[in-house]
């Protein structure tokens, strides 16, 4: 069953701190801002969230969006 | 372009999109100068619908943890800032869970281009050379 569309405001609501996957996405083609999207998955860790990835519905045009902020202090760098 | 960002989080996060294979995902990248290379996390290259088994090549990774081989795909599209580069490489690599983004984008996305960052307005800014160097309006 197809969910409903939901505003990026409203996904925020809804699921915060958590990574949400979104069918559809509207998105401002410019900046590439998600303005909203329905919701085919979300997980409260990235873990989680890159398991389910594999059983998720295939859909053609995805957003992945994280509702939370970038609360730790990150040193990653890879030389590569 | 430029664009706003979030000057008081810990990193720089960055709205991309990647076509790639059988589908496309618009995705979070946190910008890393400290990467040679631009990267995505596996999953979303398998979601994607691409053959992990299946590299054009790997590069050896420094990280942390010591050096490791990590496979090179190459994807259709890719498009943050305003800029697109087409047939791009692109590292597979699983960043820490904790890690809140879905890739990092380095300097291959950036080398030949004037990459701005203004943190006191927190704005972000890529442009090709031939445009007027100061990117923000005054």
């Amino acid at each position: 069953m197809e969910t409903p569309y939901l505003s990026i405001a409203e996904i925020e609501a809804k699921y915060p701190n958590e990574w949400v996957l979104l069918d559809r996405p509207k998105v401002n083609h410019k900046t590439l801002e998600v303005l909203g999207g329905r919701v085919i998955l979300h997980c409260q860790t990235r873990k989680a969230f890159d398991e389910e990835l594999l059983t998720a519905p295939r859909v053609k045009t995805s957003a992945s969006v994280y509702t939370g902020r970038m609360d730790l202090d990150v040193v990653l760098s890879a030389r590569l | 372009m430029n664009v706003p960002f979030d000057a008081i989080q810990p990193g720089i996060r960055i709205r991309g999109y990647v076509a790639a294979f059988s589908a496309d995902r618009y995705v979070e990248f946190t910008l890393d100068t400290g990467a040679t290379r631009s990267v995505l996390r596996p999953h979303i290259l398998q979601y994607l619908g691409c053959d992990l088994t299946r590299p054009i090549s790997t590069v050896q990774m420094t990280a942390a943890t010591g050096v490791i081989a990590a496979p090179v795909f190459q994807i259709q599209t890719l498009h943050a800032l305003g800029q697109f580069r087409n047939n791009f490489p692109i590292v597979a690599v699983d960043l820490p869970v904790t890690f809140a983004a879905d890739g990092l984008l380095g300097l291959d996305f950036f080398r030949g281009q004037i990459l701005t960052l203004d943190f006191e307005r927190g704005r972000i800014s890529l442009y090709p050379p031939r445009s007027r160097w100061w990117p923000f309006s005054r």
